[in-house]
């Protein structure tokens, strides 16, 4: 006789699942109220920090098309013993540097800024206590040192690491080459401060650069100017939008003071070019030409808010005096300027 | 013929294939319900056809209307806010028992606080302090900074200051901005603005600190408003004036502080040595932020001249650059 045929899962189903099933499915449970508890006690309790991580700054982390022996400098520059990365480092172009510096970022573009890459560093030993490293690559060494020069602190302590740095109470600020770097501290302990100058160190280390000093500096007269005064100011120079490149520097005497200038043009036609310009500039906001004395240098004088401009070229310079007190005051220091650039360039 | 038995394995294996598709179907009509619930039957927009958000609210009390109080010969923040609040006859009368207060400080850069480039983090909880002593229910901190906002909000202290306080940091999250536009304005329209916290409160309070500015000249009460802007708001630089002035136009704060105990003199907004700093031992309150931004000014040692958006801001109504007109309460220590 033929047994009944009776198909496993029907057996299966009348008895329902196994306790071994029941308690797996329990558990299964248990695990994902935990985990939609866990996920609400974290949104509920905020903390910045813990966000760093996943904060847009981490998509800036890849180098944008940077020549990797420029990343591996960068890399092996911010390996200082003692400091440990706070984050990881982030990179800007032209497009994106106000996102960094906001304002500021119309400094640095007209003087050729390229890219920035930036990066916090804390003492290792020291958490609490941190330094933020700035590379400005400027496209080249005046680009650097204009942006230098315009920003340095009076008063500053000088490093010798190069030719052009300097450092504050908890700051440190260089040229070297076409970079130009700031390293801003937390605060301003001793311990800190010697971490930064070590990261300073380690950073002109790994970026050495052929010292090719500019001309112009030389040729601004030294007597009576005032200590770490030269600038140079990549555009719109006292306003005036076709002058760039302006080497500059500040001079004082007898409670007065005056600034000199120059810059060098591509041609002898272009200087005297953009000194016409410059004094119908002058001209539209008020100046006035006054006629130069007879034994005065090859100047023209503009006379405006009670303060002297006076303006000459020689060769492919366009040189001046800016903002001069007196007729005379400005007539010494022209005479000196133009002195200076005919040795130079007879 | 089947026997009894295996008749009612059969049933029973009906009924439990009914029961299984009846549990299969609730479950699939449930999943679609949800789903239809959770649909967003537009999708995402362009920004310039997302619907505009409701006007940001008047937050000034017009019966508060032009008063200024100035703290002079002040280097703690904390007393000098004080003595500020007292002069202006008490934080009492800007915050009521049961407002949501929000304070838009300045969280621009992930820098410390000693750089002074950030709303002092000493300022945000004693505000946030007494806005609760006042009796408020809640304070929020915002701004949207330059730099990642995280990183500001905790390197700058921010966040610790507004934790202690009993406060809470509102992040700028994008859900947080919608498309907005200031009437008459030219610049702010259909733009990406912080408008969700100033939606969740009843008063506001700015906070900004004594700033030199490469592009506006300084950076003060008004310029602070700036932090409410998001998308590429570095646009508005070549029009900085303008927009500063459009700025004022939007928001009609509680109060503003401005913090000039130390004032950054010199490669501003970011600074990054102290040596750009200068002890100027004042503290400005008021409801007027032309005329603290007046007063700011000459704490930055610029006249009016340098800063155009400040007459251009009067010239709209949202305040006066003579702030002697209004009598300023002067406490020097």
């Amino acid at each position: 006789m033929m047994q009944p045929l009776t198909h496993p899962t029907s057996r299966n189903q009348r008895q329902g699942p196994t306790r071994r099933e029941t308690l797996l499915s329990f558990g299964i449970l248990c695990v994902l109220v935990l985990i939609a508890l866990a996920m609400f006690a974290a949104q509920a309790r905020y903390d910045a920090g813990a966000w760093r991580a996943l904060s847009h700054e981490t998509d800036r982390a890849d180098a944008p098309d940077l020549p990797s022996d420029r990343v591996e400098a960068l890399e092996q520059s911010s390996r200082v013993a003692g400091m440990t990365p706070m984050s990881p480092p982030e990179h800007f172009g032209a497009e994106t540097l106000s996102d960094k510096i906001d304002g500021k970022a119309e400094l640095y573009l007209p003087s050729g800024f390229e890219h920035l890459e930036s990066r916090r560093l804390a003492m290792a030993d020291d958490p609490g206590r941190w330094a933020e490293r700035f590379v400005y690559d400027m496209g080249g060494s005046s680009g650097a040192f204009a942006v230098y020069s315009q920003q340095r602190r009076e008063g500053a302590q000088p490093m010798e690491i190069t030719p052009h740095g300097y450092r504050s109470a908890n700051g440190i600020f260089l040229v070297q080459g076409p970079f130009y770097v700031e390293i801003i501290g937390s605060d301003t302990s001793a311990r800190l401060m010697d971490k930064m100058v070590a990261m300073a160190e380690a950073f002109v280390a790994a970026h050495p650069a052929t010292a090719t000093a500019a001309a112009e500096p030389d040729l601004l007269p030294a007597a009576d100017r005032l200590p770490d005064s030269i600038t140079l100011t990549a555009a719109n120079a006292f306003g005036f939008e076709g002058f760039d490149q302006v080497y500059a520097a500040r001079y004082q005497w007898n409670g007065r003071t005056a600034m000199a200038y120059l810059s060098r043009r591509a041609s002898a036609e272009e200087a005297e070019s953009l000194a016409d310009a410059y004094i119908a500039f002058l001209q539209e906001f008020g100046g006035q030409i006054v006629a130069p004395p007879p034994d005065a240098p090859p100047v023209r004088i503009v006379e405006m808010f009670d303060l002297v401009q006076l303006i000459f070229t020689h060769n492919e310079w366009l040189a001046g005096v800016h903002e001069a007190e007196t007729l005379a005051d400005g007539l010494l220091l022209a005479e000196r300027l133009h002195r200076n650039l005919s040795e130079a360039a007879p | 013929m089947n026997r009894p038995s295996e008749h009612n394995n059969t049933l029973q294996d009906r009924r439990a294939f009914l029961r299984r598709l009846a549990c299969s179907a609730l479950g699939i009509v449930g999943a679609g319900a949800l789903g239809l619930a959770f649909w967003d039957r537009q999708g995402p927009l362009p920004e310039a056809a997302r619907a505009l958000a409701a006007p940001i609210p008047d937050f000034s009390l017009p019966e508060q209307a032009g008063k200024v109080a100035l703290v002079r010969g002040i280097s703690d923040r904390i007393r000098g806010v004080e003595l500020a609040f007292q002069a202006l006859g008490g934080l009492e009368g800007f915050i009521r028992p049961g407002d949501h207060v929000l304070l838009k400080v300045n969280a621009a850069f992930a820098l410390p606080p000693a750089l002074c480039a950030t709303t002092h983090p000493d300022l945000v909880t004693r505000v946030s302090q007494l806005c609760l002593q006042a009796g408020a229910d809640r304070v929020w901190v915002t701004d949207n900074p330059i730099n990642d906002p995280a990183s500001c909000f905790a390197l700058t202290g921010i966040d610790a200051a507004a934790r202690a306080a009993g406060a809470r940091v509102l992040l700028p999250t994008e859900d947080r901005f919608a498309p907005y536009t200031v009437p008459g304005a030219d610049l702010i329209r259909h733009w990406p603005t912080l408008t969700a916290p100033l939606q969740r409160v009843n008063k506001v309070i700015g906070l900004a600190p004594v700033k030199d500015h490469h592009r506006s000249g300084a950076s003060m009460t008004l310029k602070n408003w700036y932090g409410l802007l998001g998308g590429r708001r570095n646009i508005f630089h070549q029009q900085i004036h303008t927009i500063i002035t459009e700025l004022a136009m939007m928001i009609k704060p509680t109060l503003v502080i401005l913090d000039g105990t130390m004032s950054m003199m010199h490669n501003g907004p970011t600074g990054g040595s102290l040596d750009d700093l200068k002890p100027t031992y004042t503290l400005i309150a008021g409801t007027d932020g032309v005329a603290v931004d007046a007063m700011g000014a000459e704490l930055l040692e610029r006249t009016l001249d340098h800063l155009p958006h400040l007459r251009m801001a009067e010239e709209k109504g949202v305040g006066t650059v003579d702030y002697e007109s209004l009598k300023p309460e002067v406490v020097t220590i």
